[in-house]
């Protein structure tokens, strides 16, 4: 892998390490919605239980779902693919549009991944035909903390872990791409 | 808009289901039009369509839909109320505007979270008959904005709050002046002055493979001397590949240079046929049975006012006879026509200021 393309991928993991580690227990707590109250009456006893138990078989790996599943339906991705973030935060249209396509014409070489493009540039169109899971960092004039960074510190605990990539890295040719994150594979 | 003006006047965040069309955003774009210099509208869309809530002057936040997502329904309700949250304790509404069928778990979740003051479902009347009723209660909201049909004008069902409910006339996100008349739009896009030309918006492609009905209807438009534009939709996950000579078309909203064109050829969603009303160009209507509202009984409302065809176009038989029929009545003037009040838009705007103004 070229050296400056790792060192990218460092410095990105790093960050998003940093920004990984700010809690927002106030948000989770708040807004986590909670199961409902179990109705009266022996049905309603014996579903409970049968829920608890698939829940428990559900908790354990392998069987365990991926909650929040990156791959979208009617694409060509594996629906249990991992996430590999593609970073394109500050980057121009253009760049991206050129980096992600490239990106996608090669991705068959890393099976078992599916793409999360993080991204401030509003380009939706494209987007909708690349077929990749967007997560969209805008800018919303308000009260309290810039909300693309609170959102990006939500990001970064939501995919925790996974590896990252600059979107650049789709203007490159290495190898590297093959080898360097796709062999860190990701536990949730 | 600047800051301090967006901070001075009530922001009013607008949630529009979508996945697949764009005819949710395109309703919550009417509302934000007629809102605009009296509030200040803040988009949390499932539609990714992003930059054409920007271009119009709004801003906008996107989640991945449900429609789109792997996720398990709890799950992607989790995700979506912790980031309404984290809107929500940003922009702090005064109101909240759903627009979709079946409010989301994850919205009544966060709005009772934050404690949002109020809460409005937007919805249409027209579905059919088969399809099952929403387990959501209309005293959730404050207020129940019901999209009415061609005939509609406006009228309260229900004064009291919680659940006033309301139905309001048809509408589209463009005012009549903001259309452009024949040759100004032809200037615009480039088309001849002179030319015959018929308009193809069958759809996002997304849903209803629509490849196969467009294809036989191009070939009859083009064998009775008319050049075919094809309206590309901003969010289709693939292009429907056009044969030699038709002309494909990237705008939105199309209402905007619709009267450029001869003839329409359109699924019935509710906000094409608005835009059919408004500017009134003989259209064949191709109904898409796919989706859960009822557009081949709204197909047929419009065709009583407009010079218009329903057909479904699944064969060869019915695409050519629809063809015949559309070509044969499109300088026809309905002398009969009902007049149809189209500001409803107006009305939801009015009812929604209403509503923070009053409590």
């Amino acid at each position: 892998m070229a050296a400056s393309l790792k060192e990218e991928i460092n410095a990105l993991e790093r960050h998003l390490r940093e920004l990984a580690a700010h809690t927002d227990d106030e948000l989770v707590e708040r807004y986590l919605i909670k199961r409902s109250p179990r109705p009266k009456g022996i049905y309603w006893q014996l579903r409970g239980m049968v829920g608890t138990v698939l829940r428990w078989f559900q908790a354990k790996w392998p069987w365990r779902p991926d909650p929040w599943p990156v791959s979208l339906k009617k694409q060509p991705t594996d629906a249990q693919a991992k996430p590999l973030l593609v970073w394109a935060v500050g980057t121009s249209r253009e760049t991206l549009r050129e980096a992600c396509t490239s990106l996608s014409e090669r991705w068959d070489s890393l099976p078992g991944f599916a793409p999360v493009l993080i991204t401030d540039v509003a380009d939706f169109a494209f987007f909708s035909r690349l077929g990749w899971l967007v997560e969209y960092l805008p800018r919303l004039a308000g009260q309290g903390e810039p909300y693309e960074e609170r959102k990006l510190k939500y990001l970064a605990r939501l995919y925790r872990g996974a590896p990252v990539i600059p979107v650049t890295a789709g203007l490159k040719d290495c190898e590297g791409i093959k080898t360097g994150p796709a062999a860190n594979l990701w536990r949730a | 808009m600047s800051d301090s003006a967006r901070s001075s006047l009530p922001c009013v965040v607008l949630m529009n289901i979508n996945g697949n069309g764009m005819g949710h955003m395109s309703t919550c774009l009417a509302y934000a039009n007629r809102l605009r210099g009296r509030a200040r509208p803040v988009f949390f869309s499932l539609a990714s369509a992003i930059e054409i809530i920007n271009d119009m002057g709004f801003e906008a936040d996107y989640l991945v839909s449900r429609f789109w997502s792997r996720a398990s329904s709890w799950a992607w309700d989790q995700q979506l109320s912790q980031r309404l949250g984290m809107m929500f304790e940003r922009v702090r509404p005064q109101a909240v505007v759903f627009d979709g069928t079946w409010p989301y778990r994850g919205l009544l979740h966060a709005a009772s979270a934050y404690g949002v003051p109020r809460l409005v479902w937007s919805n249409l009347t027209l579905y059919k008959k088969d399809m099952h009723e929403v387990p959501v209660r209309e005293d959730n909201f404050d207020l129940v904005i019901k999209l009415g049909e061609l005939s509609s004008s406006f009228s309260v069902e229900r004064d009291s709050m919680p659940g006033r409910s309301v139905t309001i006339p048809p509408f589209t996100m463009l005012k009549d002046e903001d259309l452009l008349g024949r040759d100004a739009a032809r200037d615009e896009l480039g088309l001849n002055r002179d030319g015959r030309y018929v308009l193809f918006s069958l759809g996002p492609g997304n849903l209803k493979d629509i490849s196969g009905i467009g294809r036989g209807l191009i070939d009859g438009m083009t064998q009775s001397g008319y050049t075919v534009v094809w309206a590309r939709a901003p969010i289709s996950s693939t292009d429907v590949p056009l044969p030699e000579g038709v002309i494909p078309l990237t705008q939105f909203p199309l209402l905007r240079v619709m009267r450029a064109f001869d003839v329409f050829v359109a699924a019935a969603g509710y906000n094409t046929c608005c835009e059919v009303l408004q500017s009134r160009v003989p259209t064949l209507f191709v109904p898409n049975t796919q989706v859960a509202d009822d557009q081949t009984a709204r197909a047929h409302l419009v065709a009583q006012a407009v010079p218009a065809v329903v057909s479904p176009c699944e064969t060869p038989e019915q695409r050519a006879n629809a063809v015949a029929h559309l070509l044969a009545i499109r300088t026809k003037v309905k002398t009969d026509a009902p007049t149809i009040d189209l500001h409803g838009a107006e009305h939801a705007a009015d009812e929604i200021l209403a509503l923070i103004n009053n409590g």
